[in-house]
């Protein structure tokens, strides 16, 4: 502080007159650039003595940009292929530097591709230089390490190795392939990651309750995205997802349903009206999609039959709690029955059946696309997001269980809840029967019927013995509901009848009762979240983990 | 110094100087006290009777009323509590949801009593029955996926009085039993569910005649054994089945009971039907002629 005020204070009394420190200064910068030029003439003498005494100078460095030019006859092996019968083959990978660490002439480092790793091994030797050793990993306690000298290659660069693979007397723990290494002869950067990383994925791939090491919170996970991808258990977890979705395409184009696309932007809001985003179009606005409820009814009413819909649905909810998105992925689907809406709830039951047994198969079951055949294995996904997280495998039964709402209301009542006939479940109340149950057919899904009729919408199907009930039913995962739905009233003046009872404006909601004026079939259905089946399948805590760019009132990027 | 002086004037009254005596004059003064509080006491104690004759005049009142509306509901208050504290069958048709029975069964040893004793139970119920598979077994027959020949509602949830759900699942102690994981911990062993269902089926079953009870519940002991038990074990339970089926045709009393029902489950299920005594055999084969053994039987076949 006192050194600024003496150099600005005879600055401003006499401008011209440079003083005797200033002279100083600029002497002492002209010495520092004269030492600079000859420690870099140094440096680049060194440097063209080094690569003349470098043997292995055409094994490693910096491949230039590439943009197409060549198509050179390589093939570049896949690391999840790789295993004791691939031993002292000739290989070429690709793959990410995950970690690498050096022990004398001796450096190991471990490639990486998705969430399958290969230990690779460099030691100085024939045809090894010491300096392309320190290429691929500086020494940890070397000071004499230049970096303009050595420019070594960032985690997380892309690189290309070749080498010779070796069987391994010992497995390798820390590797997804433990049978074999790669004995190493040339290193290539392809693409370099810069030097910074925001987290390291080590880091992120590390239980939350580790007390000795790093670990990496949501927020830092949700700003890197990208590098939080990377880590096996987050490739595992959209891997799973994917699957759920693909089963339960599957499993619903067996039963004959076709999969329709409805729209995003509507013009009137589909399910009562609140909670939806406004948007401007052209002169006037619209509304994003609260729900395909409407256009899947009207599929119906146009002689679908069963359809599905698989889409982003938007929620304008001021929610931030760990189950809420403002967009997420919306599984809907919709059937006509022919006398019992629980031909309904058969069909839904039994998809959820089929969608877990899919998901815990450790067989490789091949579904053939286009020739080529693509292999699921959910099992072992499951297994490494549960490295992570752990977490009690899903159990479920089959058939579905399938209780009554009153029946659950019963067994609270037991435990001491106080509630009436026909109230709706509290979040509370919802995770103490989802443990109840549990405790007594030991089972994490479950159905619950006939809901109350004073707490669905008023396009629910009332109970046709009691109008105190209604024909409609929830599905809990691990206590959390996950799927609501309900016999749909299909008639049009019934459905009037019900509106004008829920105090609904009829008029503005006349384009969805007349759907049904030229005959509908009677039909029920429901929707299901995509993100939150994934993060309860696998008992995680937050449905941000499971969507790839999460969107909630607090966050919009990336 | 000179608070002496006052000192010396209060005193006067004593005669003594010993400080020893003063605790006498201490005393004279309690017990005028104690006086006092002890007819403070006396009130409170007063108060205390009056509220305790209030609250039991209100409790009789309220009995009164009860029995009043008991009388009204022809129901037996008093035989109900004493002959089933444990179930409450009486008090199903009021409540009018669901009693749900929950037996959990391993489809390698799958509980045959339970299938014989859920016919019984239709008789006099109305049962909804269904097996579920857990997602902890890998595959079960389709004989024991559809273990009950009605399996799922024909009619609403809510107009059955019992829901027996068998859930064929891994789990390495066998049979067991939930019906309320608030209230109690899971019933282990065929026998002891064999045993709740059974006074499910006659409420008074214990109150009837103590000596039968007895009796049955030493079969269902050593069908226990047979079920759990090693090869030696088992053999000496076919030997004293044999001894007593050599008098009597059934295995208590004159007349099929629990006992035969879980006795034979368990032969069945160790696959003990070949080389046995002769009046096991005989035996075995009446069981299967009834009529509530068909369905278990075939189960029994298939396996």
């Amino acid at each position: 502080m006192s050194e600024a005020q003496n150099q600005t204070i005879p600055s401003t009394l006499d401008e011209k007159q440079p003083s005797k420190k200033a002279l100083k200064k600029e002497q002492k910068k002209a010495e520092k650039a004269v030492k600079k030029e000859q420690r870099q003439a140094q440096i680049q003498a060194q440097q063209v003595a080094a690569e003349k005494d470098d043997c292995s100078r055409d094994k490693y460095g910096v491949f230039p940009m590439i943009q197409s030019t060549e198509k050179p006859d390589r093939v570049l092996h896949q690391i999840k292929r790789l295993g004791a019968e691939q031993a002292e083959q000739n290989v070429w990978i690709r793959g990410r530097l995950h970690t690498s660490r050096t022990v004398g002439k001796q450096c190991f480092f471990i490639i990486r591709q998705q969430q399958f790793t290969l230990q690779a091994l460099l030691f100085v030797g024939d045809g090894v230089s010491k300096q392309m050793l320190k290429f691929v990993a500086k020494f940890d306690n070397d000071y004499t390490y230049d970096v303009l000298f050595y420019c070594s290659i960032t985690k997380e660069s892309i690189i290309d190795v070749a080498g010779v693979l070796k069987k391994v007397d010992v497995k390798i723990e820390s590797c997804s392939q433990q049978d074999v290494e790669l004995h190493v002869e040339q290193v290539w950067v392809v693409s370099a990651a810069s030097p910074r990383l925001p987290l390291l994925i080590e880091d992120a791939m590390r239980p939350a309750d580790d007390e000795e090491l790093a670990t990496v919170n949501l927020d830092t996970r949700l700003d890197n995205r990208i590098l939080d991808l990377r880590t096996a258990t987050t490739q595992s977890i959209y891997r799973i997802e994917a699957g759920v979705c693909q089963l339960f395409r599957e499993t619903l184009n067996n039963e004959g349903f076709v999969e329709i696309h409805t729209p995003k932007i509507i013009s009137a809001a589909s399910e009562g009206g609140a909670n939806v985003f406004e948007v401007t179009y052209f002169k006037g606005s619209a509304y994003l999609a609260q729900s395909p409820q409407l256009y899947k009814q009207m599929a119906i009413a146009g002689d679908f039959d069963k359809v599905y819909t698989v889409g982003a649905v938007f929620r304008a909810e001021d929610s931030n709690t760990h189950r809420h998105l403002t967009e997420f992925v919306g599984l809907d689907l919709e059937m006509a029955f022919q006398y019992h809406y629980h031909e309904v709830i058969k069909v839904i039951g039994d998809m959820f059946v089929n969608i877990f047994k899919g998901l815990q198969t450790s067989k490789y079951c091949n579904v053939s696309i286009t020739a080529s055949t693509v292999v699921f294995r959910y099992a072992d996904d499951v297994a490494t997001v549960f490295k992570q997280y752990p977490n009690e495998p899903f159990k479920f039964l089959e058939p579905s269980l399938i209780l009554t709402f009153k029946e659950g209301v019963e067994m609270l009542r037991e435990n001491g809840v106080e509630m009436e006939d026909d109230e709706d479940l509290s979040t509370p109340n919802e995770k103490l029967l989802g443990r109840l149950v549990k405790a007594k057919y030991d089972t994490d899904f479950y159905i619950l019927d006939k809901f109350p009729l004073a707490v669905r919408p008023f396009y629910t199907m009332p109970d046709p013995h009691n109008s105190k009930w209604s024909n409609s039913y929830d599905m809990f995962m691990r206590g959390e509901e996950i799927l609501s739905g309900a016999q749909r009233v299909h008639d049009p003046d019934f459905l009037t009848e019900r509106a004008k009872h829920h105090g609904i404006d009829i008029e503005k909601i006349k384009s969805y009762i007349d759907a049904f004026r030229f005959g509908a079939p009677p039909h029920a259905g429901g929707g299901i979240g995509l993100e939150r089946v994934t993060m309860l399948y696998l008992g995680l805590g937050n449905v941000r983990l499971t969507s790839m760019f999460p969107r909630d009132p607090k966050r919009l990027t990336p | 110094m000179y608070k002496l002086e006052p000192y010396y004037i209060t005193s006067e009254v004593l005669e003594t100087p010993d400080c020893m005596y003063k605790l006498k004059r201490i005393y004279n003064d309690d017990q005028s006290k104690s006086e006092n509080s002890m007819e403070d006491v006396d009130a409170e104690v007063a108060a205390l009777e009056k509220r305790q004759e209030d609250i039991l005049t209100r409790l009789r009142r309220l009995k009164n009323e009860v029995e009043i509306l008991s009388q009204k509901q022809s129901a037996d208050v008093a035989s109900l509590s004493s002959s089933v504290p444990s179930t409450n069958v009486q008090q199903l048709p009021f409540s009018g949801v669901i009693q749900d029975i929950v037996i959990n069964a391993n489809p390698a040893n799958p509980p045959l009593s339970v299938l014989i004793l859920h016919q019984l139970l239709a008789q006099q119920y109305k049962v909804l029955a269904a097996s579920y598979v857990h997602s902890s077994v890998p595959d079960v027959s389709v004989g024991l996926r559809n273990v009950f020949l009605d399996n799922g509602p024909v009619m609403s949830r809510s107009n059955y009085q019992f829901a027996l759900s068998v859930i064929w699942k891994n789990d390495r102690f066998g049979t067991s039993m939930m019906l309320s994981p608030n209230v109690q911990t899971r019933v282990y062993g065929e026998a002891n569910v064999a045993r709740y269902l059974a006074r499910l089926l006659n409420p008074a079953y214990d109150a009837v005649d103590v000596v039968t009870a007895a009796e049955i519940d030493h079969w269902l002991d050593q069908a226990t054994q047979v079920i759990h038990g090693n090869n030696k074990e088992r053999a000496a339970v076919l030997r004293m089945i044999n001894a007593r089926l050599g008098k009597h045709p059934w295995l208590v009393g004159s007349d099929l009971t629990l006992a035969d029902i879980v006795m034979w489950s368990g032969l069945q299920q160790c696959k003990m039907t070949q080389a046995i005594p002769g009046n096991v055999k005989r035996w075995l084969d009446v069981c299967s002629q009834q009529t509530v053994f068909q369905h278990a039987r075939q189960v029994a076949i298939d396996l």
